[in-house]
């Protein structure tokens, strides 16, 4: 029996667009390894639909992608899928990764309480830049990829079998790959990628993991 | 004393010093026109836009600052070269 991620895309406005082209690569990783893959993209990524397929596949690994606060998670039209109080027992027994801001600061926490077998997140805002003449084609938005090119690391990390210790390890490793790549940049006076880094070493720090840090997918 | 300082430690909560500001908008000015910067759910700003909400100290702004100053920080005590040294 295969095994099966259920990963949510909401594409409505620039930052979830971002988001949703990013995790292509994630769906081809996964695919390639013949895992199932329950893609809530787009208006699919609504709370009825997001809780009726957890409940029907029973996936191991979430990944959600949106926006969130410190107890929950959007999905499309920023309309809660997850929150606190709710329904975070959904969660018991899964491994999650929540690229959705502040998240792991009380969701986190408390889906482990619920029973979440791991949560990875971010304790504060994820921030990321973007080149304003990719908006149309964000794959190719070189900018964006110092930001979410981390973050992917960490969902395909997972995907490939590694635990959630050491996929959280390898993100922020390309993290700070990434800072101190823009560290050397600055030869040229016109180069201006060093004003970057406050932001990738924010998000780098501000990941943190809960519950079985070896749990692997 | 006691009281004066702990009303000045209460002032500093409430707003951000204006040389604080100043830094954070002339660190950002480095970065051109053409970029933009999602701030979780509070939106896609662009650089340029971000200078007039540091000023105003909104909600935008004061994240773009705790994030610059916290750079700072790190910097400065030596946390940074901890937080990007991975030996494997």
């Amino acid at each position: 029996m295969s095994k099966s991620l259920l990963i949510t895309r909401p594409n409505y406005e620039i930052t979830t667009r971002y988001l949703y082209v990013w995790n292509k690569k994630v769906i081809k990783e996964a695919t390639d390894r013949g895992i199932d893959i329950l893609d809530l993209e787009r208006e699919k990524a609504i709370k009825n639909e997001f809780i009726g397929r957890i409940k029907k596949v029973n996936p191991v690994l979430i990944l959600l992608n949106g926006h969130g606060d410190s107890d929950c998670v959007t999905g499309h039209n920023n309309k809660v899928l997850v929150k606190v109080g709710d329904n975070e027992e959904i969660f018991k027994g899964k491994i999650v990764y929540a690229l959705a801001c502040k998240s792991a600061s009380h969701l986190g926490p408390k889906s482990v309480e619920a029973g979440a077998t791991a949560f990875i997140g971010y304790l504060k805002d994820f921030v990321f830049f973007n080149d304003d003449s990719k908006i149309a084609r964000p794959e190719n938005d070189k900018v964006a990829g110092l930001f979410l090119d981390p973050s992917n690391r960490l969902s395909i990390s997972l995907v490939k079998g590694n635990d959630v210790f050491n996929a959280s390890k390898k993100s922020k490793k390309l993290f700070a790959e990434n800072i101190k790549k823009l560290l050397n940049s600055d030869n040229d006076s016109r180069d201006f990628s060093s004003s970057f880094i406050p932001y990738l070493v924010w998000n780098m720090k501000h990941q943190v993991c809960y519950g079985d840090q070896d749990a692997c997918f | 004393m006691k009281e004066n300082k702990k009303k000045n430690n209460s002032d500093e909560k409430k707003k951000i010093d204006s040389d604080i500001k100043d830094l954070v908008k002339m660190r950002l000015s480095a970065i051109p026109k053409g970029f933009s910067v999602s701030v979780g759910s509070q939106g896609n700003f662009k650089v340029e836009d971000l200078l007039k909400h540091i000023e105003d100290e909104d909600e935008i702004g004061k994240s773009m600052v705790e994030i610059d100053m916290e750079f700072l920080r790190d910097l400065k005590n030596g946390k940074l070269y901890e937080q990007i040294a991975f030996d494997n």
